[in-house]
């Protein structure tokens, strides 16, 4: 799974940049998206994958024989609440420059 | 933009969301779930709610401005840190009840932390979407 | 010593303060200082001198070996004792010189920095702490440089000066990290143990050069001797101080204070001799033909800055001996004349000699007097310290090991220039017959002339006694050579060759005054002034800022998306270069498993991700994009994270529905990309891609074996109580972090309401 995931997560930045690289404001904000989902699949993959066995423990208290590894996703979970929050405010400060007249696409700001 | 089936089935989904939501905060230290997950979808059930009944009527329920919620669920966090302080453990080192409820997950300091977070999450939650939703109604 | 130098900063900030309240005579009041200074310095030299070196260390940041060390052996203290002493002098001259001046008080406070960090540059045994303080220097020299801010000739002075002298900085501290390296010795005085290991070493070299640039430019070696007569634009106090007595010694000073550990090799006797040689021909040249009277002297310090160089260069007994003298007999002389240049530009209103009335002599008695004293001892003419100096140097060259003729040949030459600058200095200023001009000669308060007066007295005295000075010139000699024996300078070496020598440099010194009264010439053609190194640097500095300008609008396009693409690119080609040639591409091909249901759900976001890119209405890229998160969400669920799954689940379901709330608020169209723009994008992001997907394959060669997960597998039940082990790290193991990024969270949600309500300030129940 870490070979098809670590395609998938080039493809995925590959269109997140792209995107980025757009002078439409909304293509812009999506290529955000994209790289910060990117980016946690990216760590994901780095602490390596383990199929189907969450890191739960048992009734009594005890590991199973294999399971995911916890870090990783400790550590994306908190980074996807924060990346929305991050998304959400870009996706407001743009919407707030669309209130300022003239303004219609990304290299306006330059005025 | 208000829709009757938006209405009629906001007024069993909103519920049973926040309910669920609850659910996930309570199962969140043993199962899936947490204080993350439950924050997002009680967050959610009342952006859910904003969008049938109006924003209006969302704040009227709440009686409680979001930005509160925030500090609310910061403070909380925080006061779950300075318990292990108070014990004279150091800061937010783990503190347990001794007693037990089945259906409640064991209580102590960690506990309280999630609570924070699930408040602070839903507060979040509502002063990113609301603004948004604000300018229509 | 911490003390005095914390002192003298204190105070230097206090006087804008003192400035307020005492008014011109704040000058006079700070004089006090110096002088303490001086005082003290006495004292411990008179008194502890058995118990050389003294040593003072404060821990300052220990882990990066920055101590602040100071260090205080016979080399420092006559270092500092010229900087506190001529400092005294120079004070109460300023107070003179700067009555009622613009910016009295931030003039002195300037100068009184430059004092405290000239003497932190003489004490301290830290180099870093020695790099800080020569920094300031420069800085405090820059500004001094550039007191009139009015005029468009100080500020360019003063820009060259920092430029030369801070790239010196520069090399100091790539010299001064090279020899860390080498030795791992971060205090000066620790250096000397480690000369074979530095002289042996493969980079002995860089070190030798990075450390001698930094030097030669501060002591306005050729080819950077050029930022030194522009530096004159400054006030003749601070020409006096700075730029003749103590700061362009500094590189002198770091020559005789790595003399014994970097010293000694055929390298080290060549650089220095060459560049010290060439400066001090070069600068007795052009102090000789030089009509500007602060240009002159400014030239002539270039030489003796020259002879300095070749005495450490050349480095035996005599020579340090020599360079000692001539570094003490120089400030003596040269601060002097400064000042009384300095006078007589006030008196006269001209600094030029050919603009100065006649028969000056019969105006200004006592300015000729000292400017006779102070340049009998310029021409190394006894019974005047410069003499003994002048004595010492020949003795030094005669007994060189190595090209003694060539190196006396020298020294001879630049003596009798000395000598014919004399009689500039003397007879053709104060002497002139015919004048056109008719300058009414302003009063100045006979004090004026105390600080002159006693430097150039100064330097009769030691003249007719030099024993007085031997102590304290064998004192430093030691600390650069331990073995040196005491030496006893004496006015009268007999009859022998030196002497003889010095007697044909005064009369040739006479000779060849008297030839070039006659002639008048014109050398420098035009070709030739466009390759002098000031030319040069001039050319350097403009093209560095039209290349500054060019690649500003090149890069700084004001539009976002280059920004983006200036950033991609650049983490495109330093990642894969670092990664390709450092790291290199690694497959673990047995590790390859291929499901069918991960492979259709690849595909799935695969067609998803292309719509969004290809599609030209916004809602539908919008859709696809939300597949797109659906598939990650169920790829996070497939690979043993149920948490991830969920959270992501919920995170894409609500930015979509922003989005979407969004949207309609946006321009309809979409704006597309020009073909060409789009071929170039898919390259960049294409590279970015094809990168991160082979990071990842060589980071997942080796199955990873990560203790955490065992560590926490065992104790997140027995120690927190949990069976999510995701959550127990959230919200117990490392709680702190997790508290830290609610607060993260927290704050962008303030700035969502600050940005929300930023527009909305008149709306009265604000809501969120």
């Amino acid at each position: 799974m870490e070979f098809l995931l670590s395609i998938l997560t080039g493809l995925l930045f590959a269109a997140g940049v792209y995107l980025l690289l757009h002078r439409d404001f909304a293509k812009l904000v999506m290529g955000i998206v994209i790289i910060g989902n990117a980016t946690a699949i990216f760590i994901f993959v780095a602490g390596r994958i383990v199929r189907k066995s969450a890191p739960f423990l048992d009734e009594q208290g005890v590991a199973p024989d294999t399971f995911a590894d916890p870090v990783p996703q400790a550590l994306i979970l908190t980074a996807l609440v924060i990346g929305f929050g991050i998304q959400a405010f870009a996706l407001l400060l743009f919407k707030k420059v669309y209130d300022i007249p003239d303004i219609e696409e990304v290299d306006d700001l330059k005025k | 933009m208000k829709s009757f089936i938006l209405i009629i089935s906001a007024r069993v989904i909103v519920p049973v969301m926040l309910i669920f939501s609850v659910f996930l905060l309570f199962r969140g230290h043993n199962l899936p779930g947490g204080g993350f997950i439950g924050g997002l979808t009680a967050g959610a059930a009342f952006v859910l709610h904003a969008f049938a009944f109006g924003m209006e009527s969302t704040f009227k329920a709440l009686r409680i401005r979001p930005v509160k919620i925030i500090a609310i669920g910061l403070l909380l966090s925080f006061l779950s840190g300075v318990i292990g302080l108070v014990t004279g453990e150091g800061l937010f080192k783990g503190y347990w009840l001794d007693w037990d409820v089945s259906f409640l997950p064991k209580l102590g300091s960690p506990f309280l932390f999630d609570v924070g977070v699930y408040v602070l999450v839903m507060g979040i939650v509502m002063v990113i979407i609301f603004p948004n939703i604000q300018e229509d109604s | 010593m911490l003390i005095c130098i914390l002192s003298v900063v204190i105070i230097a900030f206090l006087v804008p303060l003192l400035h307020r309240f005492l008014g011109n005579k704040t000058a006079f009041a700070l004089a006090i200082l110096p002088f303490t200074i001086f005082v003290w310095l006495l004292i411990q030299y008179l008194n502890n001198s058995a118990s050389f070196p003294l040593k003072e260390l404060y821990k300052w940041n220990p882990y990066f070996h920055l101590n602040l060390a100071f260090y205080l052996d016979g080399l420092s203290l006559l270092f500092s004792l010229l900087i506190s002493g001529i400092g005294t002098l120079i004070y109460i001259y300023a107070g003179f010189y700067m009555k009622n001046a613009a910016y009295y008080s931030r003039f002195f406070m300037i100068l009184t920095l430059f004092m405290a960090s000239m003497l932190g540059l003489v004490l301290a045994d830290n180099w870093l702490v020695i790099i800080v303080f020569w920094e300031m220097t420069s800085i405090t020299s820059f500004l001094l440089i550039g007191y009139e801010n009015e005029q468009e000739k100080a500020r360019a002075a003063a820009w060259q000066g920092l430029l030369v002298t801070a790239s010196g900085g520069l090399a100091l501290l790539a010299g001064m990290v090279l020899m860390a390296i080498v030795t791992g010795e971060y205090s000066i005085s620790g250096l000397a143990q480690y000369s074979g290991l530095l002289t042996e070493h493969n980079l002995y070299l860089p070190i030798l050069l990075c450390v001698s640039f930094g030097a030669f430019t501060k002591s306005a070696q050729v080819p950077f001797h050029f930022w030194l007569p522009n530096a004159m634009a400054a006030p003749t106090p601070v020409s006096a101080y700075l730029h003749s007595a103590t700061m362009v010694k500094a590189g002198i000073y770091f020559f005789a204070r790595f003399s014994n550990s970097l010293g000694n090799t055929i390298e080290w006797q060549i650089l220095l001799c060459t560049v010290g040689s060439l400066t001090m021909v070069t600068g007795a040249v052009m102090a000789f033909r030089s009509d500007n009277l602060k240009k002159l002297l400014a030239y002539s310090t270039i030489s003796a800055l020259g002879i300095m160089v070749v005495t450490f260069g050349i480095g035996t007994e005599a020579a340090i001996y020599a360079g000692i003298a001539y570094i003490i007999a120089h400030a003596f002389y040269k601060s002097s004349l400064f000042m009384l240049a300095g006078i007589i530009d006030k008196q006269t209103g001209t600094k030029l000699l050919s603009e100065l009335p006649q028969l000056l002599y019969r105006k200004l008695p006592l300015a000729f007097v000292l400017v006779l004293t102070a340049a009998f001892s310029l021409g190394g003419i006894a019974p005047f310290f410069g003499f003994v100096g002048k004595e010492m140097l020949l003795e030094m060259t005669l007994g060189a090991p190595f090209y003694s003729m060539a190196l006396t040949v020298v020294i001879l030459l630049v003596g009798t220039i000395f000598v014919a600058i004399l009689l500039i200095l003397t007879h053709k200023a104060f002497f002139k017959k015919a004048t056109d001009k008719k300058t009414d000669l302003q009063q100045v308060p006979k004090f004026f002339y105390l600080a002159p007066a006693v430097t150039a007295l100064a330097g009769l005295f030691f003249g007719l006694f030099p024993d007085a000075l031997s102590d304290l010139i064998s004192q430093a000699s030691i600390s650069i050579d331990q073995e040196l024996p005491p030496k006893h300078l004496a006015l009268w070496h007999g009859w022998n060759l030196a002497l003889l020598l010095s007697i044909f440099s005064i009369i040739a010194g006479v000779g060849l005054y008297y030839w070039n009264i006659k002639k008048s010439y014109e050398l420098q053609s035009e070709f030739l002034k466009k390759f002098t190194p000031s030319a040069i640097y001039d050319k350097l500095f403009n093209g560095m800022l039209r290349l500054a300008e060019w690649q500003t609008r090149k890069i700084q396009t004001g539009y976002l998306r280059y920004y983006a693409m200036f950033t991609s690119l650049t983490i495109l080609l330093l990642t894969g270069f670092t990664f390709l040639f450092k790291a290199g591409i690694r497959l673990n091909i047995a590790t390859i498993d291929i499901y069918v249901f991960e492979v259709l759900l690849g595909i799935i976001v695969m067609m998803a991700l292309g719509f969004t890119l290809i599609t030209r209405s916004k809602i539908a890229a919008l859709l696809s994009l939300s597949i797109v998160g659906i598939a990650i969400s169920i790829i996070f669920l497939e690979a043993g994270a149920p948490d991830l799954a969920i959270t992501f689940f919920l995170i894409d379901t609500l930015t979509i529905t922003i989005f979407v709330l969004i949207l309609h608020k946006l321009p309809k169209k979409i704006i597309a990309k020009s073909i060409f723009a789009k071929y170039r994008d898919a390259f960049i992001s294409l590279g970015i891609g094809l990168l991160v997907t082979l990071i990842l394959f060589s980071l997942t060669y080796h199955p990873l074996d990560s203790r955490l997960k065992a560590y926490y597998a065992e104790n997140s039940y027995t120690l927190a109580k949990g069976k999510n082990i995701v959550n127990v790290i959230l919200v117990d193991f490392r709680v702190l972090d997790t508290f830290g990024e609610i607060i993260v969270l927290a704050i962008a949600a303030l700035g969502v309401f600050a940005l929300v309500n930023f527009s909305k300030k008149k709306k009265k129940n604000r809501t969120l």
